[in-house]
């Protein structure tokens, strides 16, 4: 049985429409895209070591993968050896019961988090904010897309569909609940003074602080956790409990695998060689310190993830989260970022790991439709996952257990039939030079009778011209 | 690669993520000097901000950093400087802890050291323990480390070993170890570039021998 992820918000053909109807959207993510995917060439191309480098992080991640439970059991001895608490979390409610639990028994109300897709995953907000707890995201993006009510549009740039003007009115709004002065203007800085003020009085406040994790260290029991902003560093720092959560798949073995890894993301995400901050995170604080948490708590999330060893499909769990494919998917522009996909995984990584983890069953429209072939994404993945093949794969399962819309198979067999004759197929040419002067606007044609008009939603096509080659052929008297 | 062009390399690193870098001559007097710089040009003269009181300034209380005498310094650039350790009639370390963290909230300045620097990306390592609080460099809106050089190395894997050799020599690892590169960035706002959303805006380190 695969894990869960949250329902799509909406069905498929209404985020469709709605994403194609929001030039706005596209706008914004094609500008997002762009700008990283361009940070990316110009860093790699300044930094050539970095190659050597990715190759070893790919083996680092296969080999890890091949003996994940001796990892497991390893980093769960040596954190478990600092006083830490670990727990392994089968289905998404196992996290929310165990976080439950923690603050019922510290009597926490108030929770920070830094940005984590396993909590996106397991959908923690919810759970937390249902049993009365007060949930504070505190990356500056997710913290936009939190006040909005939103969900993010892009893993690494959440708030990109946002203007300016948009948040400030979010701030504004959140001053005026708070009794805080609202930003002073809609410049960047101006909107980041506020939130720095806001939130630093919400960090000071936390009784938990949850993350996510980029990597385990199985040899030392270390958590490490990336960020640009500090926040994961204010979440793990103030708070005087400390829950982490995080997928199984993210242990290596040792710190010189780590070493290898650990500029993989910022460089193929954002062309960056090391995110503004690492944090090794080894246990709760020691007898002697002064500050860090007391508590220690790292929840390892499976929710279907176990099932996918030794598949074909295993070198998925290789995925460091970076959104380089996201990048260069021209989908992904098309359908203005990641709202269109329904699930928290969006870009060519969410087309693949949505229905592995979830069931196919789930989401069939995101290999069939969100996936144009080209083969990009396979390109720009730092850990070489087959991506496409994926995709191909998973359009193959879906044909075979009869997932595709209903006809789909039938309307393909009859155009196979049509067009398998060159007299089917000089037929079907000249009835739609007849017909398509009913579909034509602005010298394109953008619709077709009956079923055919599903095709054209969100698309459309040159016009049959007047005159086929065949006929250009044989009027200048050329032979068969 | 040389000292010189790990020394070059870092700086040129650093800088280039947006922090100050300052070349200290050699010597406790010379780092001395190079801090009083790096302070003024970090952390606005006070009395730029009439009425807000003495600023404050928080330090690492570490033994390398010790000979320096940099509360002094801080002091004489007109700061009220903090140690992060237990006050004497702090028994409960409660108490401190909370005290420490008061002062955080409201520094103007953390100063630390710094276990090692990584030239190849513009890093610094900073080990949390006993005297050296995670919040120095956090909380306040400046930052300043102080950095042997002859603790430069050229890669991040160089730099885990090292601190693979302290953890031998400890016998643990610090709990938290955190790298910085630069000052605390988002670009959330429309792409836009901005910095100290939640860590240090402005951020500097100097390099010396003593």
């Amino acid at each position: 049985m695969s894990g869960k992820l949250p329902e799509a918000p909406a069905p498929w053909p209404v985020r469709r429409s709605r994403a194609l109807l929001a030039p706005r959207l596209r706008e914004a993510a094609t500008r997002a895209a762009r700008r990283l995917q361009g940070q990316k060439e110009a860093a790699c191309a300044a930094y050539p070591q970095g190659e050597a480098m990715r190759r070893r992080a790919v083996e680092a991640k296969r080999r890890a993968l091949r003996r994940l439970d001796a990892l497991l059991a390893q980093l769960t001895e040596r954190v478990e050896a600092r006083g830490g608490h670990v727990v392994r979390a089968r289905w998404p409610e196992d996290v929310a019961r165990y976080v439950l639990e923690v603050a019922r028994r510290r009597g926490a109300r108030r929770i920070v988090k830094s940005k984590s897709m396993t909590t996106e995953e397991v959908e923690l907000n919810a759970h937390l904010e249902a049993a009365g707890l007060e949930v504070r995201e505190t990356d500056l993006g997710e913290y936009i897309v939190q006040l909005a009510g939103e969900r993010p549009a892009h893993i690494l740039v959440p708030a990109a569909h946002k203007s300016r003007a948009d948040v400030r009115r979010l701030f504004a709004r959140e001053a005026e609940r708070t009794g805080e002065t609202p930003p002073a203007g809609e410049s960047p800085e101006e909107l980041t003074a506020f939130a720095r003020r806001r939130l630093r009085q919400e960090f000071l406040e936390a009784e938990i602080g949850i993350t996510g994790g980029n990597f385990l260290v199985a040899e030392t029991g270390t958590l490490v956790l990336i960020t640009n902003e500090g926040n994961g560093r204010m979440v793990t720092s103030l708070p005087p409990v400390h829950i982490a959560v995080v997928g199984i798949e993210k242990v290596v073995a040792t710190w010189e695998e780590l070493a290898d890894l650990i500029q993989q993301p910022p460089l193929s995400g954002v062309g960056q060689r090391l995110t503004s901050y690492v944090s090794l995170l080894s246990g709760p604080r020691r007898p002697d310190e002064l500050d860090g948490p007391e508590e220690f708590h790292l929840i390892l999330l499976d929710n279907g993830r176990s099932e996918l060893l030794g598949t074909d499909f295993e070198d998925v769990l290789r995925c460091i989260r970076c959104g380089a494919c996201l990048n260069v998917c021209p989908v992904f522009r098309a359908v203005g970022g990641g709202h269109a996909y329904g699930s928290v995984y969006s870009g060519p990584v969410g087309v693949v790991l949505t229905p592995l983890l979830a069931g196919l069953e789930s989401a069939p429209e995101l290999p069939e439709s969100l996936c144009s072939m080209c083969h990009a994404c396979g390109e720009a993945c730092p850990m070489e996952i087959d991506l496409p093949g994926h995709i191909l794969r998973l359009r193959r399962q879906e044909a075979a257990r009869g997932l595709e819309p209903r006809g789909f198979a039938t309307a393909l067999a009859l155009w196979a039939r049509l067009w398998s004759t060159l007299a089917g197929f000089l037929l079907s040419a000249r009835l739609g030079r007849l017909g398509q002067g009913l579909w034509r606007r602005e010298g394109r044609l953008t619709g077709g009778p009956g079923p055919l008009s599903a095709w054209f939603v969100g698309r459309d096509m040159a016009p049959l011209a007047p005159e086929s080659f065949h006929e250009w052929w044989r009027r200048r008297g050329g032979a068969r | 690669m040389t000292g010189a062009e790990l020394l070059e390399s870092f700086r040129s690193r650093w800088e280039g993520l947006g922090g100050q870098a300052f070349l200290a001559q050699e010597g406790v007097e010379g780092v001395r000097a190079a801090c009083r710089e790096a302070v003024r040009c970090l952390a606005p003269p006070p009395e730029a901000a009439p009425g807000s009181g003495m600023p404050l300034a928080l330090l690492w209380d570490d033994p390398e950093l010790e000979v320096l005498r940099l509360d002094e310094v801080l002091e004489a650039a007109g700061f009220r400087a903090f140690l992060w350790r237990a006050e004497a009639g702090e028994e409960e370390p409660g108490q401190a802890a909370a005290r420490l963290r008061g002062i955080a909230a409201r520094a103007a300045l953390g100063v630390t050291g710094a276990a090692w620097a990584v030239a190849e990306t513009g890093t610094l390592a900073l080990y949390s323990g006993r005297g050296t609080g995670r919040l120095v460099s956090l909380l306040p809106p400046a930052h300043l480390a102080v950095l042997r050089r002859s603790r430069l190395v050229a890669t991040v894997g160089e730099g885990f070993r090292m601190l693979a050799g302290e953890e031998a020599r400890r016998g643990d690892l610090p709990s938290a170890v955190n790298l910085v590169s630069g000052p605390s960035m988002s670009a959330d706002i429309e792409g836009e570039l901005t910095t100290g959303v939640h860590g240090p805006a402005r951020v500097a380190v100097v390099i010396g021998e003593w």
